[in-house]
């Protein structure tokens, strides 16, 4: 019995063994996505991810040649996994903000579409005033860690906030009525008016000049110490944002131009 | 991570206590009433009745919680909300409660697992029992009632209080259907502060607490009720 | 019906192989709990002091706090933790942990911490005239626990160990919140992409009965052959 018990203890140490050797190689870019984010990012049935920011990144790779490696995570734990050099970029439609530039570093922005809140049964509502009382004692569903979530459990005080794992979930019960709106990146609602022509956006388009909790558009996450890297990023994204690749891309997936100049 | 924000983290999970023991203490009552239900029908002499209660208990003892509680809500709560009529009814407001999904998937689950429980104690009651109540007069469900249900539920007991602790820990999966208990409270802080170790060490350190408690008030219950032989 | 045929356009093929996880999952799992049990009973039963407050500690917590606590744990610190550790020895780098060998060491440390408890005290019932018995044979310690004790011990847990494969197996479930692909997460992600309520969780239900019955099967065979030479 002890030398089972021995010999799993050696076999359990040289799978970390490996691990330990296996050095990220410099030929790959590990990218974190969420996969559950059209259009920025989502999975077909095949089970490949697709979406703009899987074009963006594989454009990118191309011009610092590399090879993109697609690595899914759930978004409640894109960060921490990031820290945890699961990867080594974060592309999940991130937006740049003061809180999370505490953790982790950005690249410039690369688009921005802007916060808003999608419902079936709302009625549009012109400005945030008006926003908060039309929520008011209504059920919001958030997705956990977005700026969303984090503005709406500031801010609505009236209101019964639902947080979700993935926007997928949302979207399943908002079109069902189980909640009456919901809030996220406008890319989002435009996404899923496609299913359903009744999902309506319901609020003026908020951006950092609403609340700086909305952030400076949305960029690539890098972990912090990471300068090369950083700096390559950054130039490859000036660059296709000068030659209009940037643009192209962007109007490809979300009907207009949504880059950031 | 600062102390201040250990502080304020710890009463924001506190606050969610409430919460978690609402769960487990509607579902494990309904669940325990539903529980003498199954097992009085799979002790019944209709095949049919006995087969409904046996598949009951074989199903919710055979699949993990956490599918069961995704059936509830998004199966089954989502195909309710997909007809007009159920959203215009009055019972909507109950209906899109996700509250109500959690204590149903933890009630059906533990009303199989405590079935089980029962069955088993009545089981190990000895036969003689029922024949010298029934010398005594007593009808079949009487001598059930008065004789061998109270020696069951006291031979139960202990393995009841671990049925109570998995309650407990399995209220932790109503956080995954949106409801803010204290692991659904501690995702939310997590998210906002990246902080990992500091907020596992504050809720698992308050379960730990209720499941000192619950096992404290089982062992006093069990003291009182032993069975005395000489 | 479409939606569980094999390769694009159906399910069937990611359900399979996701079932093949779930498995691979709750054995090597299962196997971890048992070896580490086994090393936490012989602590608790013959160790100092400190070691049996310590492991007894363990226990007590991996089985009173809820499952997905230590799920999380793992998952979003324990790289950082086995990191720190490597560090200590001079190892300046990250290391990374496969999301399966994670799940592993979640479901493996809650699998221990009841397998502990059952080694216990099976251990504590071979009657201690058995070890007499070894020592009058002139046997080594270490040998009578092997050949004599541990033996007897085991044909005495398996009815509970049974028990504990089944709670292994069903709370593989919840590895589903750390992404890996197993039956929970792909029917999660099948549900979400496809919008069919029922389909999905119903097969996964099906397959998790279709495991515990096999296990049943199979747990009542062991049963019966380790129980044919126990005469009581």
């Amino acid at each position: 019995m002890k030398k089972i018990g021995f010999l799993t203890i050696i076999i359990i140490t040289i799978l970390v063994v490996i691990q330990f050797n296996k050095k990220s190689s410099d030929e790959i870019l590990r990218v974190g996505v969420e996969g559950a984010y059209i259009p920025w990012g989502g999975i077909d049935p095949s089970g490949n991810v697709v979406g703009f920011e899987v074009e963006l990144a594989n454009k990118i790779c191309e011009k610092i040649n590399r090879k993109c490696k697609f690595i899914k995570q759930d978004w409640d734990g894109i960060i921490p996994a990031l820290l945890n050099n699961k990867y080594d970029v974060i592309m999940a439609g991130m937006t740049i903000t003061e809180e999370r530039k505490k953790k982790i570093d950005f690249t410039r922005g690369y688009a921005d579409t802007g916060v808003a809140v999608g419902s079936l049964s709302l009625e549009k509502s012109n400005s945030i005033e008006e926003l908060l009382k039309k929520l008011e004692g209504k059920k919001l569903g958030v997705q956990t860690g977005t700026i969303s979530a984090k503005w709406a459990d500031e801010t609505l005080k009236n209101t019964i906030i639902r947080s979700y794992g993935t926007q997928e979930e949302l979207n399943i019960d908002l079109l069902n009525g189980r909640i009456d709106a919901g809030m996220n990146d406008t890319s989002v609602w435009t996404a899923l008016q496609k299913e359903n022509e009744d999902i309506k956006i319901v609020s003026p388009i908020l951006t950092s000049k609403d609340d700086p909790l909305f952030g400076e558009g949305i960029g690539i996450g890098v972990k912090k110490g990471r300068t090369e890297l950083l700096s390559e990023l950054n130039r490859v994204l000036n660059e296709m944002s000068a030659d209009g690749s940037l643009s192209n891309l962007a109007t490809k997936w979300f009907g207009y131009d949504a880059s950031l100049r | 991570m600062e102390l201040e924000l250990f502080i304020n983290s710890t009463i924001e999970i506190l606050k969610a206590v409430p919460t978690t023991l609402s769960l487990v203490t509607l579902s494990l009552s309904i669940g325990f009433i539903m529980a003498i239900f199954l097992v009085a029908m799979s002790l019944s002499k209709l095949m049919l009745v006995r087969f409904f209660a046996n598949s009951y208990i074989y199903y919710f003892r055979g699949t993990p919680l956490l599918i069961q509680i995704y059936l509830m809500y998004f199966g089954f709560g989502y195909w309710l909300s997909m007809h007009e009529n159920v959203k215009q009814s009055i019972f909507w407001d109950i209906i899109s409660e996700p509250y109500w999904y959690a204590v149903s998937a933890l009630m059906f689950n533990t009303a199989g697992y405590t079935a089980e429980i029962l069955r088993g104690a009545i089981l190990s009651i000895p036969k003689g029992q029922f024949e010298s109540s029934y010398s005594l007069g007593l009808s079949y469900y009487q001598s059930m009632i008065k004789i061998i249900l109270p020696q069951a539920i006291r031979q139960a007991l202990p393995a009841y209080s671990n049925e109570v602790i998995l309650m407990v820990k399995g209220s932790s999966l109503a956080s995954i259907i949106t409801i803010m208990e204290i692991t659904g409270t501690m995702n939310k802080i997590r998210s906002e502060t990246y902080a990992v170790y500091e907020l596992i060490f504050i809720a698992g350190s308050i379960y730990l607490l209720i499941n000192f408690v619950i096992t404290r008030i089982f062992n006093y219950l069990e003291n009182k009720y032993k069975i005395v032989s000489n | 019906m479409e939606l569980l045929y094999w390769g694009n356009n159906g399910w069937g093929d990611e359900i399979f192989f996701a079932s093949l996880v779930t498995i691979a999952l709750a054995v090597c799992s299962y196997a971890l709990g048992l070896i580490l049990g086994l090393y936490i009973a012989m602590g608790k039963l013959y160790s100092n002091k400190i070691v049996k407050i310590s492991l007894d500690g363990y226990t007590t917590v991996v089985r009173g706090i809820p499952e997905l606590l230590v799920i999380y744990l793992l998952f979003f610190g324990g790289e950082n933790i086995i990191t720190q550790i490597a560090s200590v020895f001079g190892y300046d780098g990250f290391i990374n942990l496969p999301p399966f060998l994670i799940g592993v060491l979640a479901i493996g440390f809650i699998s221990a911490s009841y397998s502990a408890e059952v080694f216990r005290g099976s251990i504590k019932s071979v009657h201690k005239g058995q070890m007499e018995a070894g020592l009058s044979l002139c046997l080594s310690k270490d040998k009578i626990f092997d050949k004599i004790t541990l033996p007897q011990a085991i044909r005495i847990a398996i009815p509970s160990l049974g028990n504990i494969w089944q709670l292994t197996l069903k709370d593989t479930a919840l590895i589903s919140v750390t992404g890996l692909a197993e039956i929970m997460r792909i029917s999660r992600v099948a549900t979400n992409s496809e919008r069919e309520p029922f389909m999905f969780f119903i097969v996964a239900a099906c397959i998790f009965l279709f495991l515990t019955s096999v296990s049943t099967k199979i747990q009542k065979i062991i049963e019966k052959k380790y129980n044919r030479s126990m005469v009581r």
